[in-house]
Formats: C-alpha cells, sequence, structure tokens
C-alpha cells in the first residue's frame, strides 16, 4: 500500500526521488510547481544537510540524496509536489499564497511557508531580500526601484507601487510618446542635470508596466527601440 | 494562439531576425533539436522544442545562429530538470511560431543610469 509523507522543505528536497509520474503534467500542472522546482535552497547548509539526512534515514528509512527539488512531481491528487523512494510518496508539507495565474504571490508576507523556510515571491518572480515585501510600499523610494538591476523585480515593484503613484514620485517629463511606449527623462541626482532617459512600456504577455534605460542622446520613442533591439529593427512582427 | 513571426521576432528580453534561407557551411553546432537559445537569472528559459533534424544551434563566431529546416515553436519555460526532461508549459511570454529558415539571436540592452553601464536585459 503506498504511504504518504508530509516533509517541510528542507527534509523534503534531501529525498532522492525517481521521476514519480510520467509523463509529468507538465501542460496541466499549476505555475506556482515549477516555481517551487525552481526553488534556490540558499539557506540549507552541510550542517542542515547532514542533520536532516540522517533524521531521514532513522524515521523512514530513505535513502537521501543533496539538496534539490527538481525531481519534484506534481500530483493531482494531492495537489501537492511529490516525489517518489519504493512505495513511500513524499509530499512537501506547506502553506502558499497563489496570484490569480496561480503564481506564488503575496506582497505583504511569505508566499511559501515549509518547516522553518520562508519564501517570498511577486507574481511568481522569487524576492530574496524580504524587505522588498515587508516594507510598506509607501516607504520604497521610486529612485530605488528604478535602480534594481533585475528586470522582472523591478516591473514587480512598480506594479506593486502603481504606475501612476511611481512616477509622481520622480521628478520627470515625457519627450517622446507613441502606442503603448513613452519615452521619458527622470531627474536621478540633486540637480536635473543627474537625469536618465527611460522608456516606458507594456509588457503584453502579462499586461503591467515596466521601465528600461536607454542613452541619454535618445529622443524619441523609434530610435529608443532600435537602440534597445541591438539596431536591428525598430518593431518586432510581434512581441510576446 | 496567433503570434507567426515573419522576419523579426521578440520574446521577452530575446531578438531574432532572420537572416537567410541556407544552413550556414561553417560555425560550431552547439545543439540540435531542442534548442536553449537564452537563458534568464529567473530560472527561465527561451527554448525551441523540435526534432534533432529540425532544429540547430550553431556558433559562427560572436553570432549565435538558428537553423530551423521546418517551422517551431519558440517556448518561454521554466529550466528543465534535465537535458531531456518534459518542458513545463508555463513560461510568463506566450509561444511564438518561427517559420523555417537561418536566424540570428540576440538579445535587449539597456542603460543602467545608477552604474552608468550598459548591459544585456536579463529576466
Amino acid at each position: 500500500m503506498n504511504q504518504s509523507i508530509f516533509l517541510p522543505l528542507e527534509s523534503f528536497a534531501l529525498v532522492k526521488s525517481r521521476r514519480p509520474f510520467a509523463p509529468w503534467h507538465a501542460d496541466t500542472e499549476p505555475r506556482w510547481v515549477a516555481q517551487i522546482r525552481n526553488m534556490r535552497l540558499f539557506d540549507v547548509d552541510d550542517k542542515d544537510v547532514a542533520r536532516l539526512s540522517a533524521q531521514l534515514v532513522v524515521e523512514h528509512n530513505v535513502h537521501p540524496g543533496r539538496p534539490s527539488l527538481w525531481e519534484s512531481g506534481y500530483e493531482p491528487e494531492h495537489g501537492n509536489v511529490c516525489k517518489v523512494q519504493g512505495k513511500k510518496t513524499f509530499c512537501l508539507q506547506h502553506n502558499r499564497w497563489v496570484d490569480e495565474r496561480g503564481n506564488l504571490h503575496n506582497d505583504k508576507a511569505p508566499a511559501l511557508i515549509s518547516g522553518q523556510r520562508e519564501r517570498y515571491y511577486l507574481h511568481g518572480v522569487p524576492v530574496e531580500d524580504p524587505k522588498f515585501i515587508t516594507t510598506p510600499i509607501e516607504q520604497i523610494d521610486a529612485g530605488r526601484i528604478l535602480g534594481i538591476t533585475n528586470v522582472d523585480l523591478r516591473r514587480e515593484m512598480m506594479r506593486r507601487k502603481g504606475i501612476e503613484q511611481f512616477l509622481t514620485e520622480l521628478f520627470h517629463r515625457v519627450i517622446d510618446k507613441r502606442g503603448n511606449y513613452e519615452l521619458l527623462q527622470i531627474v536621478l541626482g540633486e540637480n536635473i542635470r543627474q537625469f536618465g532617459t527611460y522608456l516606458k512600456m507594456l509588457n503584453p504577455s502579462i499586461g503591467v508596466w515596466h521601465m528600461e534605460g536607454v542613452p541619454n542622446d535618445i529622443r524619441t520613442v523609434d530610435e529608443a527601440l532600435l537602440w534597445r533591439n541591438n539596431g536591428w529593427f525598430v518593431d518586432a512582427d510581434k512581441i510576446t | 494562439m496567433n503570434n507567426k513571426i515573419e522576419t523579426k521576432g521578440q520574446q521577452g528580453d530575446v531578438i531574432m531576425r532572420r537572416v537567410g534561407d541556407t544552413k550556414p557551411l561553417g560555425g560550431k553546432v552547439i545543439a540540435k533539436g531542442r534548442c536553449i537559445v537564452a537563458e534568464g537569472e529567473g530560472h527561465h528559459i527561451h527554448v525551441i522544442d523540435a526534432p534533432d533534424t529540425d532544429a540547430e544551434l550553431i556558433r559562427e563566431g560572436e553570432r549565435m545562429l538558428l537553423w530551423l529546416e521546418k517551422p517551431a515553436q519558440l517556448h518561454h519555460v521554466p529550466t528543465p530538470a534535465t537535458p531531456d526532461a518534459p518542458l513545463s508549459l508555463c513560461g510568463e511570454h506566450e509561444v511564438e511560431e518561427y517559420p523555417a529558415g537561418l536566424w540570428e539571436i540576440g538579445g535587449v540592452r539597456e542603460i543602467d543610469h545608477f552604474a552608468q553601464l550598459e548591459r544585456r536585459v536579463v529576466d
């Protein structure tokens, strides 16, 4: 008889598994499943691995391996990610919060809690510094958001603040506009000579605004797009 | 879905342009069949998943080229566990359809005005 055992993230990751469900429910599984599979285990150190591995052997007679979530399969019946070893099915003991598309998401607290581990996500984008989420958004300066290197996190923080509020907090002017594109000059320093030129655009796949920097000598949206696209073209046949 | 590309495609931070109808004579074949055209730091890949005979990723000097023997789809999906693992079709960007031919692969770039440097956009 199959036995289901629920484990917290750090122990679950150590369970070696054959691919449990062949083929994966690749086209039907919710988005959060892939996000768990991709989760970084940066806070599980060697000491944890040794202690938890021993615990798994003693308590569940399990063959432990290196921490990994890659082999986790999705089991629709449990609505959970699972690993299989012999006749035992190991499931991830966790609480999760998701958005309307099924992405891990919580803009006030962790989006996933499992054992002692907490993971923060904004619409499926992993957020390694919890301060981006636990700090009230009105206390996070728009300039700080503009300086975030990862474009996904920058976009999600702009979404969290709201594009109108985001721009209200920045001294700026629109120098060109076309369709869903705007070219803006934004003051970044203490005087107006310290500015950056940014292209504001709509992500067509998820309908969210974001902004990317372009050279300050650019004056039109078309010039900005041509530069951004490596000088290859202004508009693609289709953007997704 | 009607995301058919003719000569210029863009899927998130990846751009592709059609550069010919024939397979290049030189260059080094990096992959066949499942061709990962770009990988971001967010654990997602842009990938063509075709039979080995239908797609080849070719490095030619500084250029990255994609030869498509037949039309193929470009997916944006989470990085699979192993090179041959099934793809989980839940990326952020919609699937694009590319006709057969030779394509050059590139990435969009941006200026970081704070660090005062130019870099390829990463997502």
